[in-house]
């Protein structure tokens, strides 16, 4: 298997300060390769997560990292696969160290999804997510598809509004306890029915925001791993990843992350355990519905709805999805994204997380999950702790 | 640093052309799988079903379902099915009166075409 020597990420939120992409990724690689005890010279890969040369004006992003991060000479590639990159460039790592190609691998996600450019522009990028030539002739958003995927889930579920108010209100209510999010916040009901309506049902607040930011994860092969001094680290036991149809009409059911059930289901199999036996979570929560379609898709309750009603997933529950504030409260740098989700389960794994997010008990097994459309490219991973049978 | 981009990209419509061209027109024209009969609008170039290479263009008669729809600061869009269509499609809708129910595809001259509906004429 493939051991999380290092871990970590910046954080998450709008710079003001002048810094940009390549100081993040630096920031985020150097705590990580410290984390990691490795030398720099034994990293022999480098991997990219960056969705789009126009938030950076960068082409081939690997090769300027690689030289800002002292790693001239390692193998370079750069991963895309929309929202799903992060998650897809930890997958390219580890095949690359189960293929023998390499012993330790740097993962490094980078986007500047705040500060680079005016929020109609990053709107406009992310419509051309979906097929340019048949949704996005309509020239719909990301949020309006959101939420007619979302309207075809409640209407077979009985999910209501009051749902996703509440899956707001938990994430940015577990972003309070983490100094890296983006929007830590006490949301009250008030709240939702004052903020204005983007794509109905969606209002502003059950929208994730645009930020920018880096994370980064060091891998290392079984045998090759510092096993002296990072006796707890955890491992990657599994990753899945699949495709949907584009075109959300064309689904046979709009309202299912179906992609993410077959990603789910493949990663699971590959780490040879069941959902019940996933601890912790975090999941791909571009807004607020897409969340409990999620947890439906992975599998993670027999029936989501009502979990999500009894507090299953709430920080004090029995499965905390998204204790970091996932996007809707930690944020959403694209590339980072699933790079920090997989950064965070380590992190829970090794009880080395955020005081007062960190479970008591170390869980066994965490899931992260990134997908890219809407649910359309998905990628699914599992971590084990160290100590877990 | 700030710079401005100035992109004037032109890209070739291909196998869409059909489709694209019945846009610009106010035509429903879908794709059809001669294997299993499914028709895609818009379209599929391999059906989702059999995977069969898609080989034909059937017209359809323009009228829709109106099935879900979303208003809001982004626009107004809905997942309407279009007769004859074995899926749904997401389009922008216009001037559509709350809580319609059906609607029909509009012409639209413009390169490349914008996909959207209006009110079904009354009968």
């Amino acid at each position: 298997m493939v051991v999380v020597v290092g871990a970590a990420l910046t954080p998450f939120n709008r710079r003001k300060d002048r810094s940009g992409v390549r100081d993040w990724a630096r920031e985020a690689f150097d705590a990580a390769l410290a984390m990691s005890e490795i030398a720099r010279e034994d990293i022999d890969a480098l991997i990219v997560a960056s969705e789009s040369d126009f938030f950076t004006l960068q082409l081939n992003p690997a090769s300027v990292l690689a030289q800002d991060l002292g790693l001239c000479g390692a193998a370079t590639l750069r991963v895309e696969g929309g929202g799903a990159t992060g998650q897809l460039a930890v997958h390219a790592g580890v095949e690359r160290i189960l293929s023998g190609r390499a012993r330790h691998v740097a993962v490094v996600g980078v986007d500047p999804s705040a500060s680079a450019l005016s929020g109609d522009s990053i709107r406009e990028l992310y419509g051309y997510s979906f097929d340019f030539w048949t949704d996005g002739l309509s020239g719909v958003t990301a949020t309006a598809l959101y939420a007619l995927a979302w309207q075809a889930f409640a209407a077979s579920h009985g999910a209501t509004g009051q749902d996703l108010d509440a899956v707001t209100t938990k994430n940015r209510g577990n972003a309070m306890s983490n100094p890296n999010a983006h929007l830590p916040r006490r949301h009250v009901p008030e709240d939702f029915s004052a903020s204005p309506i983007i794509a109905a049902p969606f209002c502003r607040l059950h929208c994730s925001p645009l930020s920018d930011g880096a994370a980064a994860l060091i891998l290392s092969a079984t045998e090759a791993a510092p096993w002296a001094r990072r006796k707890a680290a955890p491992q990657i036991t599994g990753i899945g990843a699949a495709s949907d149809l584009p075109g959300l009409g064309h689904r046979r059911d709009p309202g299912r992350f179906t992609a993410k059930s077959l990603a789910a289901k493949r990663a699971l199999k590959m780490a040879g355990v069941d959902a019940s036996q996933i601890a912790v979570a975090e999941v791909y929560d571009a807004y607020a519905g897409a969340e409990i379609q999620a947890v439906t898709a992975l599998g993670l309750a027999p029936d989501p709805v009502r979990a999500f009603r009894e507090g299953v997933f709430d920080a004090g529950g029995q499965l905390p999805v998204n204790l970091s504030g996932g996007l809707m409260g930690q944020g959403a740098p694209v590339g980072a994204t699933g790079v920090g989700q997989t950064a965070t389960c380590a992190m829970l794994l090794e009880g080395r997380y955020h005081a007062g997010l960190q479970p008591g008990r170390p869980p066994g097994h965490a899931m992260a999950d990134t997908h890219g459309g809407v649910g359309t490219t998905s990628a699914v991973t599992v971590l084990k702790a160290a100590d877990a049978g | 640093m700030r710079r401005r981009l100035e992109l004037d990209y032109s890209l070739g419509y291909g196998w869409l052309s059909p489709w694209l061209d019945g846009l610009r027109e106010g035509r429903v024209v879908a794709s059809c799988c001669s294997v299993c009969g499914d028709v895609h609008f818009p379209p599929l170039r391999a059906c989702p079903n059999c995977r069969t290479l898609a080989d034909g263009w059937q017209p359809l008669s323009g009228g829709a379902t109106v099935l879900f729809r979303t208003i809001g600061t982004d626009g107004d869009f809905a997942l309407v099915r279009f007769d004859g269509a074995s899926a749904a499609a997401v389009v922008r809708a216009q001037a559509l009166p709350a809580g319609a129910k059906r609607a029909r595809l509009a012409p639209c001259p413009t390169d490349p075409p914008v996909l959207f509906i209006i009110a079904e004429p009354e009968t």
